[in-house]
Formats: structure tokens, C-alpha cells, sequence
């Protein structure tokens, strides 16, 4: 299924809901044209819930969105990961790049410094992973 | 990638926010200045971005054909002097180009704009009667048939719509 992207705003956040996989060829093009059709100095949240498969491609746009977003003073965080996705990014050490949000309202708090917001805990997904690999 | 539900982004009937911007010889244009020459397009773009690429081309056609005093076309570019020259000469531009300054985006942040391209038609007492984010073939026909210009040719392929 190929990648489809509806935006959206919230609070003046940008809001790519993604739906598919993001896979070398087509899809992987797919998004980073939408990332190269942002206005300068945009904050985004990209909705992952319904994407099925992220390849080293998809990452790769991943990451091109995120530092070209950055170098336009924009910033790009994750929201609604599913467990396969947050295991690749631990395991290529993405985690450490990308705010990951389980909650939507979280991530759009997350763009501004007055606002509590509650931070998925990388820390804790790994530690509840290794316990059950040692179970 | 879909249209978009837009809320902030300045649409028809909106007055356009006062401004000055440098061109891309470093001499600066305000809104009012601009305006008395006539009504504006005005397109904010991105080099890096392929709707700007595919659109621009389409624009100078409506600069260079517009009857004088008509309708102009004024580019507002987010990337630095560099690279909205490169831009210009590879994509044939030669109308004026202004650079919004790339700190925070102010003229791009005071009209919403979300995405690139967003077009703007201001007419002369500041009110916008055309605001629109990606490519729309029927919006540069209707803005090409009040500057007296064709942004197309005759027989040539273009798509309805291409979203920004």
C-alpha cells in the first residue's frame, strides 16, 4: 500500500496523519516531497499509527525531515509508534533523536515551554523489553 | 499529499499585514510601496520544494505577459540570497523576489502559510481576494485573465491541482 499523507494543524502545529508503509521507492519520495513542500520554520508531529512497515529508506526520510525541518528552525517529533517502530529506532539509536509521543495532545504540549506534558520513557520500553527476552 | 484544513493561513477578504522585506539586491520594498504600483500575487516558495519548481515557471509567464500595472508577481522566498538567485536563474525567474528574513519567518508566519507554494492576490487597498497553498491551474488562469497574460500555452499538458 503506498504512503498517503493527510495534513493537518492543531494549535498551529503541523500535523502529517501517514497511512502505509514508508518503504524504498515510491513511498519514501512520497514523504520527503511532503517535507520539502513545509513552510519554513514549521514544527510537525508526524502521526505514525498507521503505518504497517518503516525500511532503512523510510528511516533515512525520517531522519531527512528532521534535520532539514531543523535547519529551517523547525523541529520534527513522533507520535503513536507502534512497537516494531520503537524498536528500530533503539536499535539504530534514533530513540535518542526523535521525541516520541503516546499522546497527541502531548506532543502538541511538547512545542511549548509553559505546558506539562507527560514524555514517553524510552528507558522503560527497554527495560520491559530485556525482561521479557530474559523470561 | 492531500489539500489542507487550513485555519491560520489568510484567505479572501483578510487585509494583508504591513511589512519590508529586502529584495535581492538589499534594497527593502514595504507593503504600501509595493501595492502602489497595483495589485500583487504574491508567492511565497522554497528552493528545495518541487510544487515551487513546477509552479514559478508558470508565474514569470504571467509577469512577463501581464499588461503594465495589471496584476504583478512578487516572489517571497524562505532560503538565503544564494540560494533564491540559483533558484531564479535555473527556473527563469526575473520578477522581484523578496527575502523573509530566515531568523523567524515573520511575513511568512504573518500570512499562515503552512506550506509552499501559498499564493496571495493583495489588491491595492491590502485586502486579499485570493490566498491558496500548492499549484491550481484554475486560480493562474483566473489571475492570468485579469493581468492579460496566458500561464499556458495552448495544448499543453497541466494538471488540475498539485498540493503544496
Amino acid at each position: 500500500m503506498a504512503l498517503e499523507i493527510k495534513p493537518r494543524e492543531r494549535e498551529g502545529i503541523v500535523i502529517l496523519d501517514l497511512s502505509g508503509r514508508i518503504t524504498v521507492g515510491e513511498e519514501a519520495g512520497i514523504l520527503r516531497d511532503a517535507f520539502s513542500g513545509l513552510a519554513a520554520s514549521k514544527n510537525v508531529i508526524l502521526n505514525l499509527r498507521d503505518v504497517s512497515f518503516i525500511d532503512s529508506t523510510g528511516l533515512g526520510a525520517l531522519v531527512v525531515g528532521f534535520t532539514s525541518l531543523a535547519k529551517l528552525g523547525g523541529r520534527l517529533k513522533l507520535e503513536n509508534l507502534r512497537r516494531r517502530h520503537i524498536e528500530l529506532l533503539v536499535f539504530t539509536k534514533l530513540a535518542t533523536v526523535f521525541e516520541i509521543f503516546t499522546d497527541e495532545q502531548d506532543a502538541v504540549n511538547s512545542f511549548f515551554p509553559d505546558r506539562e506534558i507527560n514524555r514517553f520513557d524510552i528507558l522503560s520500553f527497554v527495560q520491559d523489553q530485556m525482561g521479557r527476552e530474559g523470561a | 499529499m492531500a489539500f489542507w484544513d487550513r485555519k491560520r493561513m489568510l484567505s479572501a477578504g483578510a487585509r494583508a499585514p504591513e511589512f519590508e522585506l529586502p529584495d535581492l539586491g538589499g534594497a527593502k520594498h514595504s507593503l504600501g510601496e509595493i501595492l502602489a504600483g497595483g495589485p500583487v500575487l504574491f508567492a511565497f516558495f522554497k528552493v528545495s520544494c518541487p510544487v515551487c519548481q513546477f509552479t514559478f515557471p508558470f508565474l514569470e509567464r504571467l509577469h512577463r505577459g501581464g499588461r503594465p500595472g495589471a496584476i504583478r508577481i512578487v516572489g517571497v522566498s524562505q532560503d538565503n540570497a544564494a540560494a533564491t538567485r540559483e533558484f531564479g536563474r535555473e527556473y527563469g525567474v526575473t520578477f522581484t523576489t523578496l527575502l523573509d528574513d530566515l531568523d523567524r519567518y515573520p511575513v511568512s508566519n504573518a500570512f499562515g502559510i503552512s506550506s509552499v507554494p501559498s499564493l496571495f492576490l493583495v489588491e491595492t487597498d491590502g485586502t486579499v481576494s485570493l490566498g491558496r497553498s500548492g499549484f491550481s491551474r484554475e486560480d493562474l488562469e483566473a489571475v492570468g485573465k485579469r493581468a492579460g497574460a496566458a500561464p499556458f500555452l495552448e495544448g499543453e499538458r497541466v494538471p488540475e491541482s498539485r498540493p503544496g
